[in-house]
């Protein structure tokens, strides 16, 4: 496993002012056929759709087999759409060919962030 | 009077082993593993077969006693109220006199006589040649009419011991009679190796990162879950999933 600590520190920084919740999970297994369905197990088996307001988010990346996938729960879905699913899909894409791992990784959760404040943020629920 | 008188010092009887479990006793360690394990092999499959027992004593030494009657007091406890009180046959070998006397239950004295018995006695010989105990048990068989001297396992399994020697190779045969134990001890070997590999491969390769930390997964925490994962389908996520 490479560095750890950009991760971590973008996770803090996404969520910060936010409601959200978002998580990255890194594996190497051998066999992945379907880094979605994984995810998706991943999801439910760390009881991230049991936030009070299921706006939880997920990244997963098998760095072995070279697949990921952003899984997010319905009202952030709600919000954003698929659209956004796919842009970001394809952003987490684009860092990982071009950077090192965990630097993309980083930049995704960021940009999650930008947008989970925009819709969950702290301020607009105290308001 | 007194003078003349030596003093007798009766001989304290050496006692008796229990009967061996596996139908050869080697007291004094002349036969060396693979002779042991063969030889018990043979005997317990003609138990088997035939329903004779034949049990072979070999003993460190006779000492003072008879060996007729040692033999016989060998006889009576190790076949004491069983079966080969009838048909049991029992080969004692006294490796430091160099004697040897068989003993039969009343069932088989007609069929090993008492000639016979003398004339296998006499061609044992332990410590000089080995082979010559081969010998001894294989006529003793044949006298018996085993079905191993028939089916040509007695010879078969004499050479593996190396108590028969032969002009022909020696190599392990194929009978069912010796212990194939090796194969499932192997292969549960490699069972339990790869099973923690595969737990190390599944617990050690994952890493779940959130804003306090990271950690590995607990394989605790993925038993609990399955079942749950197996069932439950969340249609309510959204999402999208690429590769690089």
């Amino acid at each position: 496993m490479e560095s750890i600590s950009p991760i971590i520190e973008a996770i803090r920084e996404a969520e910060k002012g936010t409601t959200g919740e978002i998580r990255v999970h890194l594996s190497q297994k051998w066999c992945e056929p379907d880094p979605y369905k994984r995810a998706c197990r991943i999801f439910e088996q760390y009881q991230m759709s049991k936030t009070i307001f299921r706006n939880a988010v997920l990244i997963y990346v098998n760095l072995r087999r070279r697949k990921f996938a952003i899984v997010g729960d319905f009202a952030i879905h709600d919000a954003v759409g698929q659209i956004y699913w796919k842009n970001l899909a394809k952003e987490l894409e684009e860092n990982l060919r071009s950077t090192q791992s965990e630097k993309a990784i980083s930049l995704a959760v960021l940009s999650l962030g930008k947008v989970i404040k925009e819709h969950f943020s702290i301020e607009s629920k105290l308001s | 009077m007194l003078a003349g008188c030596k003093s007798s010092q009766v001989a304290k009887p050496a006692t008796i082993p229990s009967a061996p479990q596996y139908y050869v006793l080697d007291e004094s360690k002349v036969l060396n593993s693979r002779a042991l394990k063969s030889l018990e092999s043979l005997l317990i499959e003609h138990d088997r077969l035939t329903g004779e027992e034949f049990l072979i004593g070999i003993f460190k030494q006779l000492g003072n006693a008879d060996v007729k009657a040692r033999t016989h007091q060998i006889f009576q406890k190790w076949f004491q109220g069983k079966r080969g009180q009838e048909n049991g046959i029992l080969l004692a070998i006294f490796v430091k006199e160099q004697i040897s006397k068989i003993e039969t239950g009343y069932g088989l004295s007609s069929i090993i006589t008492e000639d016979k018995i003398k004339e296998l006695s006499r061609s044992i010989r332990i410590i000089n040649s080995e082979n010559n105990l081969g010998e001894t048990i294989l006529h003793i068989l044949e006298t018996l009419n085993s079905p191993l001297i028939q089916s040509g396992k007695a010879e078969e399994l004499l050479q593996y011991s190396g108590l028969l020697t032969s002009s022909q190779s020696q190599d392990l045969p194929s009978s069912e009679i010796i212990f194939p134990q090796k194969g499932w001890g192997a292969l549960f070997l490699l069972g339990v190796v790869a099973f923690f590999v595969t737990l190390t491969h599944l617990l050690s390769r994952e890493a779940h990162f959130t804003r306090t930390g990271w950690y590995r997964p607990s394989l605790w925490a993925l038993i609990k879950h399955f079942r749950k994962l197996r069932h439950s389908k969340n249609n309510e996520l959204g999402g999208a999933s690429g590769s690089w």
